[in-house]
């Protein structure tokens, strides 16, 4: 109920914003469909006038041949205009779809950056987010814009052909009307299934692309394991599914001829049984008979929209709610939260962290450490130890503030709990380099620099404290190689040294390192270290290492052993 | 990665340099041309429109007579309705006009049962059509996947995998599209229309040809702009798919994106990104504002020329006023089918380019004839004893990466095979499984020439564990093996000696256990048993091991070493290994340096004598 109303008012506002440009399409759509009328009729005038049947006054010339001048010019003319009107509402009211497009994008990322990780893990995962973002914007987005047209077209033109077809005959028009009525809602039970069906031949054919790009990726373990003819049998069982489900899509399709058809028949049947009575009884020209014959037809256009559009609608105000479910989720409160500037102005042995009687732990259970504390100062380096699933990891995601779901105790960064401050004023004195070295698909120029201003000098710097300078030196492209799916995939230690380097130019008080060289050999580890215990002499470092050699230049370290918290 | 493909990257990489804080659109628009670069390659290569389109054709050959049978009764249905159209303009001049009742209720009769004809025959032809055409794509389908099959190793080598995944995948959808939905509506647009300008020009010659004459210019337009609709939709399917790849990339990289607070600037990307989408949306939107338009009125001036000549021959008593009628009812039955074919005419257009992609896919060289050199002999035991005389090899035209490699394994021997990237360890392995064919020399297995076995019966022989399991969805079972004479028995015992039924002790070891794609619900122990004990099940008599038990977490290094070690004893085993815990379990240990066998001998003997290995081993603990 909640995303419905969201929804709706998300439309709402988006149209009253722009209410100028969409009367101006919706003029357009009226003249167009009026034009569009106009030709059955102007027919009918014209065999009218040919067969010496009387035609309305202020068509009539003063000769034959200037009045056919005449009639001829506003066919001419209507034809030009309702082109002329078309490529307005496109450039009007079309347009509104894709602008309404990009917002919707835009915002899917505007509010999922600030999501909690605990709803990205499980309510909203990847394949949803990614959904929404591709498919639920692309259904969503007609009514903001193509869904309108149809709606005014279905409406302008349904009511002008009903008033031409009256003004003929009226209980013909009538007549033409109610016999045709079945056709929307044959039209929007056929597209509704259409759409079903489309949407399973979709998740088949995701499925069997998905299947084989496997089977391509991995062609020579299948050669060298002789598991080849196996993945050919999956693979031709998946074909035959999705062609026996796409044929089904399109024995539907094919459905609309005979419902059409049938419309196509019965028009006929109303036509010629009162249309020739009519005329044998001089109710009715010749040229209005043809001008009925034109107008009936028209009918179908609008009433088979009518099918559709419903559809439609529902679609893209479902897609809509879809969306406004990820826009209403709650954000992560500490990521949004103004806080207070971090004062920096404290004595030189004041502590820049302090960790006091800390206790964490995954659910109820035994805690993963307990009643840990320790107190780091500026430019001091700690080391933490321990074997895999002690919580090393976890307990850096705490002391970074990133993780504040502590059980108890507390962590206080410049003498004030990470709460007090902005999440942006922390990120920017608090550097990490994590165990899995993520990069953007990016250059490594913005890999190293990314929201920061600066000069490819201070970036070779970085690098080169990083360890990196030699192998990017050698690269064609040197800062400006593409990384990722386009470009040279970089090797372990090298993508462990580059976010190392991003690190380092964040240029924080605080550096956090989780066993990010573990990829690295040992003589350029050793050159690494080094590097950054010189450097960074303001910065205070925390390490966390499998090698003993790493933790060398610490002057405090402690090992985390499994459940029994920290020894000092 | 070989040579070439860094070559190519580096080419792409050259275009790409740009100079810093340039819009992200130059970034893509450059993507674009790498890869409008990539396909125009193709086209080079490729085998052209025409040839491909009748090699598809003979894929059509077994269904030939349910399509024959389609598009006569599409024929007969477009011959009703012209005919239908013709019997208006008769209902108005002879029955209307004349005022003959009877006549005017025969005609129409006559048009309201032709109609009904009409519609009933287009719909069953349509029917059998697309029928017949899944079919004919089923087989293009079935012979894709053999093709990948049966194309060599080196080809794989060469293209990128994107491309071949788009092969089997984008592409033939294009064809299949083109196929089972758009052809069937071009037929019967294109048959009415033939049709309704037949019936013109029998009818009334001189007008006739005035109103086909009058088409022309819709058909210019839309041959104009066809080029300029179709590289719209496609730039804009590529933007669409950059924000995609956007969203996946700060999805996956949400925790980077925290530590360093880069909200905002990931917005901004991102909203550059969406930018980009939507200006090409617009600008697509603007160039179909126009010509869409421009093409339906295009469209009409055969009516605006028709009333215009055919009125002023009523005037004159040339025409007659039935005659002008059956013309206007004509040209609506041309109008709508020329407006379709304006439509679709983008969809004929790639799936003429898809058509001939796959088709030069489908004609590339396969195994047989690139490798050749098939032996005849099908073994079911090999002792397992290996030489390589004087043996050189190279890639394709590329330089020796192999050179008179000369050594004996002995039945039941463990071999080390050591070397940096590149330096021919894993080619000699290649060439044992007859992936590659070498140039010089001879390999010989329990003293037979390799090129004496049959390929795949030799493949059956040698198993393969590699660094990265392969298990695709399914159940555990057919995970396991594809043989489906194998029984539960024999695959939960092959499943105990390896240790899975171990590994799997707290889930519970069950071979109807769901696997996820990728094993995503395995643990990367769990999945290298698993790839193991598939090995195990082939029973072979040369074991390969390409570092397999690298990046195991150490509670499965256990299991996974002692599976290895029973695995490895009687048989020959040849161990990819960068580590030295994984060479201390070898018998010799041979080193490569640039495709030469440098050094051979126990590892005790090569760690202390400060040669290569000794050099090698100390400047990386990484390859």
């Amino acid at each position: 109920m909640k995303f419905q109303t969201h929804a709706k008012s998300i439309w709402k506002n988006y149209l009253a914003d722009r209410w100028v440009i969409y009367s101006w399409g919706a003029f357009s759509v009226l003249l167009t469909n009026l034009m569009q009328v106009l030709a059955p009729k102007n027919i009918g005038w014209i065999v009218d006038f040919m067969t010496r049947k009387p035609i309305p006054k202020f068509l009539t010339g003063s000769d034959d041949h200037q009045t056919f001048v005449i009639l001829f010019l506003v066919l001419a003319s209507s034809r030009v205009l309702i082109n002329i009107f078309r490529f307005m509402w496109r450039i009007t009211l079309g347009r509104q779809t894709h602008y309404a497009c990009g917002m919707l994008r835009r915002d899917v990322w505007d509010h999922v950056r600030f999501f909690k990780r605990q709803d990205l893990d499980r309510k909203f995962t990847k394949g949803v987010l990614m959904n929404a973002q591709a498919s639920d914007t692309n259904s969503a987005r007609f009514v903001f814009g193509f869904t309108l047209v149809a709606i005014t077209d279905v409406l302008f033109l349904g009511i002008f052909t009903f008033i031409a077809m009256a003004m003929i005959h009226l209980g013909m028009a009538i007549l033409s009307f109610v016999v045709l009525l079945f056709v929307p809602i044959f039209v929007r039970k056929l597209s509704q299934r259409e759409v079903e069906q489309y949407k399973k031949t979709q998740d088949v054919l995701s499925n069997f692309n998905d299947l084989s790009s496997q089977a391509v990726s991995t062609i020579k373990l299948q050669r060298l394991t002789q598991t080849g003819p196996f993945w050919e049998r999956r693979l031709m069982t998946v074909a035959e599914n999705h062609r026996s489900q796409k044929l089904k899509g399109i024995n539907l399709n094919l459905l609309y001829i005979p419902v059409m058809g049938a419309a196509s028949i019965i028009s006929y049947v109303v036509l010629f049984v009162m249309g020739i009575y009519f005329t044998f009884s001089s109710r009715m020209s010749v040229g209005d008979f043809i001008s009925m014959q034109g107008l009936i037809f028209l009918l179908h256009d609008p009433l088979m929209s009518m099918g559709f559009i419903v559809s439609e609608w529902k679609k893209g105000f479902t897609a809509l709610e879809r969306l406004s479910e990820i826009f209403l989720q709650e954000k992560d409160q500490s990521l949004t939260t103004e806080g207070i500037p971090i004062n920096f102005d404290k004595p030189e042995d004041s502590p820049v962290l302090e960790v006091e009687n800390l206790t964490f732990s995954f659910g109820p259970g035994t805690p993963l450490f307990s009643n840990l504390s320790f107190k780091l100062k500026k430019g001091e380096r700690l080391g933490i130890t321990g074997p895999i699933g002690a919580g090393k990891s976890t307990l850096l995601s705490i002391l970074t503030g990133l993780n504040r779901d502590v059980e108890s105790g507390k962590v206080e960064f410049y003498g004030k709990p990470f709460s007090d401050y902005s999440h942006e004023n922390l990120r920017a004195m608090i550097g990490f380099v994590s165990q899995k070295p993520f990069l953007f698909a990016d250059s490594i120029r913005v890999n190293v620099s990314m929201n920061h201003e600066m000069s490819d000098d201070l970036i070779w710097k970085y690098l080169d404290l990083a360890g990196l300078k030699e192998d990017i030196e050698l690269f064609p492209n040197g800062l400006g190689t593409q990384l990722g799916e386009w470009g040279i995939n970089l090797s372990g230690g090298q993508k462990q040294r580059l976010t190392l380097a991003r690190a380092l130019a964040s240029n924080p008080k605080v550096l956090f390192l989780d066993d990010c060289l573990s990829a690295v050999d040992t003589i350029t580890e050793e050159r690494i270290l080094k590097n950054l215990d010189q450097h960074l002499k303001d910065v205070t470092l925390v390490w966390v290492a499998h090698r003993k050699s790493t933790l060398k230049y610490c002057n405090q370290t402690f090992e985390l052993k499994a459940m029994m918290g920290a020894i000092q | 990665m070989t040579k070439l493909q860094i070559k190519k990257i580096g080419r792409k990489i050259l275009k790409d340099h740009r100079p810093p804080g340039l819009k992200s659109e130059q970034t893509i628009s450059s993507y674009l041309m790498a890869d409008d670069q990539d396909e125009s390659r193709i086209n080079e290569k490729g085998l052209g429109d025409f040839k491909s389109f009748s090699i598809l054709l003979n894929y059509a050959k077994p269904f030939r007579m349910k399509i024959c049978f389609a598009l006569s009764l599409i024929f007969v249905s477009s011959f009703f309705a012209i005919y239908s159209s013709k019997l208006m303009g008769d209902l108005l001049e002879k029955g209307l006009i004349a005022r003959n009742m009877n006549r005017s209720i025969s005609f129409a009769l006559s048009i309201m049962g032709l109609e009904i004809g009409s519609i009933f025959f287009i719909w069953t032809g349509r029917k059998i059509l697309a029928e017949s055409a899944s079919q004919v794509i089923f087989s293009v389908r079935q012979h894709l996947f053999e093709k990948l099959q049966q194309l060599p190793l080196q080809y794989y080598d060469r293209q990128p995998q994107g491309r071949i995944v788009t092969r089997v995948t984008h592409d033939v959808e294009g064809i299949d599209e083109f196929f089972t939905s758009s052809l069937g509506n071009l037929i019967s647009a294109s048959m009415m229309t033939i049709l309704a300008i037949a019936a013109m020009i029998v009818s009334d010659t001189k007008l006739g040809l005035v109103m086909t004459a009058s088409i022309l210019p819709s058909l210019f337009i839309m041959y104009k702009t066809k080029d300029f609709l179709k590289n719209s939709n496609r730039r804009v399917s590529k933007f669409s798919s950059a924000i995609n790849a956007k969203l996946s990339e700060y999805i996956n990289g949400m925790d980077v994106i925290r530590s360093f607070g880069l909200e905002k600037w990931t917005m901004d990307k991102f909203s550059q990104t969406v930018d980009d989408y939507l200006y090409a949306q617009l600008r697509g939107n603007l160039l179909f504002a126009w010509s869409m338009p421009l093409v339906s009125f295009c469209a009409t001036i055969p009516l605006i020329g028709l009333v215009w000549y055919g009125g002023l021959g009523v005037l004159k008593g040339a025409v007659s006023v039935g005659l002008f009628v059956s013309f206007v009812r004509y040209y609506e039955r041309f109008f709508n089918p020329m407006m379709l074919l304006s439509r679709e005419i983008h969809v004929v257009q790639q799936a003429f380019t898809s058509t001939e992609r796959v088709m030069s896919f489908l004609n590339e060289d396969d195994e047989e004839k690139i490798l050749k050199n098939n032996g005849k002999m099908v073994l079911t035991h090999l002792s397992g004893d290996i030489k390589f005389e004087d043996l050189s090899m190279q890639y394709l035209g590329g330089d020796w990466v192999l050179k008179n490699l000369n050594f004996h394994i002995k039945a039941g021997e463990k071999i080390g095979l050591v070397g940096k990237t590149g330096c021919g360890k894993s080619s000699t392995v290649s060439l044992l499984s007859r992936l590659y064919e070498f140039q010089k020399g001879e390999i010989k297995i329990d003293d037979i020439p390799i090129r004496n076995f049959n390929r795949n019966s030799l493949r059956e022989q040698i198993g393969f564990v590699a660094q990265d399991a392969i298990i695709f969805k399914g159940s555990l079972r057919e995970n396991l093996s594809c043989n489906l004479a194998q029984t539960d028995q024999e695959l939960i015992d092959a499943a105990r000696s390896t240790g899975l039924v171990k590994a799997f002790a707290k889930e519970g070891f069950n071979l109807d256990m769901e696997v996820l794609e990728g094993g995503s619900n395995m643990s990367v122990g769990q999945r290298q048993l698993v790839s193991l004990t598939r090995v195990l099940l082939k029973n072979p008599s040369i074991l390969i091991l390409d570092e397999a038990t690298a990046n195991i977490d150490p509670y499965y290094e256990e299991i996974i070493h002692e599976a290895v070690m029973t695995m490895m004893s009687k048989r020959t085993c040849l161990i990819i290994a960068h580590r030295l815990d994984t060479l201390k379990q070898c018998d010799r240990v041979f080193v490569f340096d640039q495709g030469e066998l440098v050094e051979e001998g126990p590892l005790s003997k090569l760690l202390t004598e400060g040669n290569y290995f000794y050099r090698l081993h100390n400047a990386q603990s990484v390859h």
